[in-house]
């Protein structure tokens, strides 16, 4: 009998009552990252996809090409992500490093108007010209910035492939791990390319200094 | 610059660029649904049309007839219009000399003439003398599979005829007090420059490289550059000048002088060497070519990469025996091809030595003077519609008096 005729009970701590709401929390943000892209679903999967990562993904390739060109890849990286749906390997790579290393991929074909665009960032102002087949690069406001012009002449002399390890980590804010799973290299050429590439920048900008 | 520093310049770089429109967005959602929409189903196929015979004059009932024997027919027609064609091209063969409208095999296109006859440089011959493994792809398209491609093979069997290149390899002679004159032109496929969502100007349409190098190859090197002459430029704000620069406004465009053609920063590389990395590279070919391999593994597609790497270094003033082992050290290239009828983009032959770049796709071309072994121009060529070339370079090898001077 209770002391007191009072009926006690005994609670579980706090962090034992939620596990369960952890572990809910934890396989549906699995599910999210990692989604199956195999399934019936994989459709409508691939449209809620779109709504989470469509605009970083043009924020990423808009930084690297111009806007307009970007807006065009995004649409294709999605188009291209529902062809190849089945050489997604959940256990291998997060949907999100997925799209940016297919992304990355559809960059190859502008990979001499980047760099013609970042050393176009490097000069200090455009003069016009009329000419046929362009390709647009964006040069935005922050070009004119001394900082800007060094970097442009910097990230314009790295190799394509230094500077897509570089940039999928500062600009995509992806780990280098998550680079290596979605460009499909290991994760030591990632972090030895990710050296190379922040070491030829260190030496570029201190060297105009 | 500290780590700390040089994230947030990162950070920092076109940041401001436009987000997404939600036009953009719905168009692009939109694309995507129409394509994982279950297609269509076809309408089922018809019924084959039903054919009812009907007894006409109490004949009885007659027999459909079949339109085989039609066929057989007109097939048995086709191949005796076959053999008439035979009979005519082994005619053709005969000693009573050649039909008009027959294509006659030359003796110098039979694989025996090749081998056995010397044919001058700059004519057409097979660019292959082994036969190439082959190719497998860089990166698989359009998705992230393997975007570090196959790494060259290890030397062994000479697989094409770059070498013949190297037979007329040699410096130019220049005294004394002369120099060697280098003059590049580039161009590439125009960019347009948007400021602030503005359009402001198309520059990429060219730039130029003019370098002279004394007799003396240790002593001090002229280049006047512009990589861009249809934009502007102006000098950096608070930025001390490189040491080489004696006139100018910035590193991408001036007038530079420094010892041995150190004028940048010393990136050791095949694209920006040294004297020190152009000694210490080997003149065995193999050797050289064991080199190209290994410089070109950590990339998109080596077998492209180590071609690139090459029309890099033949783009600087190399010493004639540096020259001579990078064209044999090709030979041992498995997919290296070679057109001997090339053309330079101001219309000089050349003698093309070729690749698919398969990362970038693009043909990639180091154009080479069959005569003298010198590289006279690059060109980049998208092997997608419209399939123009997108950079291309030529360059011109004289010997002047002076310093300056451009002929």
């Amino acid at each position: 009998m209770p002391v007191g005729g009072v009926r006690t009970f005994s609670f579980a701590p706090m962090s034992e009552r939620f596990r369960w709401l952890r572990a809910i929390a934890v396989v549906t943000m699995a599910s999210v990252e990692r989604p199956d892209l195999q399934g019936p679903d994989a459709g409508r999967v691939l449209a809620r996809l779109y709504d989470d990562h469509a605009r970083g993904l043009h924020r990423y390739l808009a930084r690297r090409l111009d806007p307009a060109t970007a807006d065009d890849l995004v649409a294709d990286t999605f188009l291209l992500a529902w062809e190849q749906r089945s050489r997604y390997e959940p256990e291998r790579a997060t949907v999100r490093a997925w799209l940016f290393g297919i992304a990355t991929n559809l960059l190859r074909r502008h990979a001499r108007s980047e760099v013609r665009g970042l050393r176009a960032a490097a000069r200090d102002v455009g003069r016009a010209h009329a000419a046929d087949g362009t390709d647009t690069v964006a040069v935005s406001r922050a070009d004119a910035s001394v900082e800007a012009r060094r970097l442009g002449t910097a990230l314009a002399d790295l190799r394509q492939e230094e500077r897509d390890v570089l940039l999928l980590v500062a600009w995509a804010g992806l780990k280098p791990v998550e680079v290596a799973e979605a460009l499909k290299i290991d994760a030591v050429t990632v972090r030895t390319r990710l050296h190379r590439a922040r070491s030829a920048l260190r030496r570029h900008l201190g060297a105009e200094r | 610059m500290n780590d700390l520093e040089l994230d947030e310049a990162l950070a920092g770089f076109r940041d401001d660029v436009p987000e997404m429109s939600e036009e953009m967005f719905l168009l692009g959602k939109i694309r995507l649904e129409a394509a994982v929409e279950p297609a269509i189903e076809p309408l089922p196929e018809p019924e084959p049309l039903a054919v009812r015979f009907e007894v006409v004059g109490g004949r009885g009932q007659s027999v459909p007839r079949s339109r085989r024997p039609g066929l057989w027919l007109t097939a048995a027609a086709a191949c005796a219009v076959l053999a008439v064609g035979t009979t005519l091209v082994v005619k053709s063969s005969g000693d009573k000399g050649p039909v008009p409208g027959v294509h006659q095999m030359s003796v110098a296109q039979t694989p025996s003439a090749v081998t056995q006859a010397p044919v001058p440089l700059s004519t057409p011959r097979p660019s292959t003398s082994y036969p190439a493994p082959p190719r497998r792809p860089a990166a698989a398209k359009g998705g992230p599979q393997s975007h570090t491609g196959v790494r060259l093979p290890a030397p062994t069997v000479v697989y094409n005829a770059a070498g013949e290149l190297a037979v007329n390899v040699a410096d130019l002679p220049v005294s004394p007090g002369q120099y060697l004159f280098m003059a590049r032109q580039e161009w590439g496929k125009p960019i347009e420059v948007n400021r602030n969502q503005q359009l402001t100007g198309t520059p990429g349409l060219g730039g130029y490289w003019n370098e002279w190098v004394p007799a003396d190859r240790s002593g001090v090197w002229r280049l006047d550059r512009d990589v861009a002459t249809g934009m502007e430029n102006g000098p950096i704000d608070g930025e001390a000048p490189l040491s080489s620069m004696i006139s100018g406004r910035s590193r991408q465009e001036g007038t530079f002088e420094a010892v041995g053609g150190v004028y940048f920063p010393p990136y050791t590389s095949w694209r920006n060497p040294t004297p020190e990395f152009v000694a210490g590279l080997p003149r065995d070919p193999k050797a050289l070519y064991q080199r190209l391999v290994n410089d070109s593994a950590d990339s998109y597609d080596p077998t492209a990469e180590a071609l690139d790497l090459v029309g890099e270094l033949l783009g600087r003033p190399l010493p004639a025996d540096l020259r001579r082992s990078l064209l044999q050290a090709l030979a041992y290239h498995p997919w290296l091809r070679i057109d001997w009828n090339a053309k330079t983009r101001d219309g000089r032959p050349a003698v093309s030595l070729q690749i698919d770049d398969r990362f970038i796709d693009h043909l990639q071309e180091v154009l080479v003077d069959g005569a003298t072994g010198q590289l006279i121009g690059t060109r980049s060529t998208q092997l997608y519609p419209p399939n123009k070339p997108t950079d291309e370079t030529i360059v011109h090898w004289s010997v002047v008096d002076r310093v300056g001077a451009t002929s």
